[in-house]
């Protein structure tokens, strides 16, 4: 139940993996999972993006909080 | 660690509803991949070929996934193990529906949990991904005060062993306790809300489940399974019964797999009429085999099963008879559609869009394009205005005020009352919030409230996670989510429920007369949202929240 500090950010259309540094102010104000996850989102794609559109829809998974 | 903790959570802008889409799955995976070192992936793009994303702790590859593209997730889970000749490696992936884009595929681990609603798994496909396989073998470090987490845990577990509900009901009868409560509190959507009582309920209920049936004299219901860390452990798993016509010639579905869980039973049962149990456990398995979600696809076929009977839809256009309560039409459905063929691209469509295509929008029972789960929101007001305002479109977990209005947690509410229905929609939505921002099971939240969840998140993460702080973060994610769908382009128009919930009453049961009293409620959770009339955050709120 709490932060690695790191996530990994995969670009497919290019074929990438990174690893990035948490943003540790978003967590601490979103704590993880469900509300992290949408800050990232909200943060990163415009709302009015295409359903399903191909270069701007970032799909997460976090599993910020586990034991 | 903290009673279910391992969730993991998909959040993307969902294709069923356009709005932000957040569905969360147990089992094992996410908890692998946070042994394995990560809190997070983010997925850009789309790839030019099918792939599949490996991760072992820090070893990450991108691979070819040709060889099991066109595979539903039951063939895809074991042929990633044996090629990387890991059976503990855990995989996420999607099916044949998710490849396809039905509009409501959804994303499958340990084989039978979901990340299930909004379509999830569609944009996944969209993207060519595959499959998410993970292996973590670091564990998890970095809590703030490990001794204190500990102590902090176990007595919360305590609280959830004690418990009635998450100590005794979920293990013993699972979700599916609730068929017959709900039918008797003529809350139980029937035939695409036609009706709110099933006559049928007691034949798919939990205790139908558990009874042995005439035929091999066998229980469908063979265990219970618990998910990472779960202490509860509701899930079900079930075995069709061998001489069922549904699975004649079809070896892959006669183990025990999971189901049935009440949503499921509901919406491919008490939703279409259909009270042959096994025929939903069927349909359920086939919801898993190539990852549906259960409840758009069973709310769909209620919606083509009434355009079917009032002639709005023929046999020549669906390619077979479809009455209410045909278990054969069911099962077929569920096949077709999980494959994309024939009218099972239809109804991947969801009821929404399908209903429109034909011309009977009014049937589709849906918020937002998302149909609603199992609760009847006119008979139950503070439901119906959860569903009106949830930020994903219709859902039962973005504020399950069930409890309060039918079971009485935290304290008992009436259903059929609308004041005060506004704030208590409110407080369930910001806890809700922060639950499964805490990465923890809703369902936790019959015995716990934020007070039980809150010294496990100080002892593990930071002192500032008190109470007062966590429901203060749950009205900001709620608010965030908001602006982010009044962003693309949703209004208050979209706050709705379908003409149905507003003026057909109910026929039968305790909330026999009634309609949904939504009107006279929104304005009054836009005021206690500190929203404009417009449903839009004042600029006081996103100043107060940090917005």
């Amino acid at each position: 139940m709490s932060w690695s500090g790191k996530f990994l950010r995969v670009n497919l259309s290019k074929g990438t993996c990174q690893s990035e540094p948490l943003n540790m102010q978003w967590a601490k104000e979103y704590l993880g999972s469900r509300g992290l996850a949408s800050k990232y989102l909200v943060e990163e794609i415009d709302p009015k993006v295409g359903r399903l559109d191909r270069s701007l829809e970032p799909w997460l998974r976090p599993a910020v909080v586990t034991p | 660690m903290a009673s279910t903790g391992g969730r993991y959570t998909v959040v993307t802008k969902g294709p069923l509803t356009g709005a932000i889409a957040c569905s969360n799955s147990g089992g094992y995976w996410g908890a692998e991949l946070k042994m394995a070192g990560w809190d997070m992936v983010i997925f850009e793009g789309k790839s030019p070929k099918p792939v599949y994303l490996v991760i072992e702790n820090d070893d990450v590859r991108l691979l070819d996934a040709s060889y099991i593209w066109g595979k539903t997730v039951w063939e895809t889970e074991p042929a990633i193990k044996a090629k990387h000749q890991d059976p503990q490696m855990r995989v996420s992936c999607i099916g044949r529906s998710g490849e396809n884009q039905v509009l409501f595929a959804s994303v499958v681990n340990d084989l039978h949990r979901a990340a299930g609603r909004s379509g999830v798994g569609a944009v996944m496909g969209s993207k060519n991904l595959k499959a998410i396989a993970v292996r973590g073998t670091k564990g998890v470090g970095n809590l703030k005060d490990p001794k204190a987490f500990m102590k902090a845990s176990a007595a919360a577990k305590a609280v959830l062993a004690g418990h009635a509900v998450t100590g005794q009901g979920l293990p013993t009868y699972g979700t599916q306790v609730l068929m017959n409560v709900i039918n008797e509190v003529g809350a139980l959507p029937t035939r695409n809300h036609q009706d709110v009582q099933f006559e049928g309920a007691k034949d798919i209920s939990a205790e139908a489940m558990a009874t042995p049936r005439a035929s091999d004299g066998k229980a469908q219901l063979v265990t219970n399974q618990a998910c990472f860390g779960c202490t509860i452990a509701c899930g079900r798993i079930s075995k069709i019964d061998d001489t069922h016509f549904s699975i004649q010639n079809k070896p892959q579905y006669i183990n025990a797999s999971g189901g049935l869980e009440y949503e499921a039973a509901w919406a491919l049962g008490a939703a279409n009429g259909v009270n042959d149990l096994e025929a939903l456990q069927f349909a359920n398995m086939v919801c898993n085999e190539d990852g549906i979600d259960p409840i758009t696809f069973g709310a769909t076929v209620g919606a083509v099963m009434e355009m079917y009977e009032m002639g709005a839809l023929t046999k020549e256009q669906i390619g077979m008879e479809a009455p209410f309560g045909s278990a054969k039409a069911l099962c077929h459905f569920a096949e077709i559609t999980a494959r994309g063929e024939g009218f099972g691209k239809e109804i991947g469509l969801g009821s929404a869009r399908l209903t429109k295509k034909y011309g009977q929008p009014d049937l589709s029972m849906s918020v937002k394009g998302q149909e609603f789960p199992a609760y009847d929101g006119r008979v139950i007001q503070g439901i119906g205005l959860a569903y009106a305002t949830s930020n994903r479109g219709a859902c039962h977990l973005r504020g399950y005020t069930i409890a309060s209005e039918v079971l009485g947690i935290p304290v008992k509410t009436d259903p059929a009352e609308t004041n005060g229905k506004p704030e208590l929609v409110k407080a369930f939505q910001d806890a809700t919030a922060a639950f499964d921002s805490a990465g923890i099971c809703i369902f936790t939240s019959f015995a716990w409230t934020l007070a039980d969840v809150a010294p496990q998140l100080q002892a593990a993460c930071g002192d500032e996670f008190t109470v007062e702080n966590l429901t203060t973060i749950g009205e900001r994610i709620w608010n965030m989510e908001r602006d982010f769908n009044n962003r693309a382009g949703f209004t208050n128009k979209d706050d709705k429920l379908p003409k149905r919930l507003m003026t057909e009453a109910a026929k039968t049961g305790p909330g026999k007369g009634t309609v949904s009293g939504l009107d006279k409620m929104l304005p009054e959770y836009y005021k206690v949202r500190g929203w404009d009339n417009e449903g839009r955050l004042s600029t006081e709120t996103r100043k107060r929240l940090g917005l």
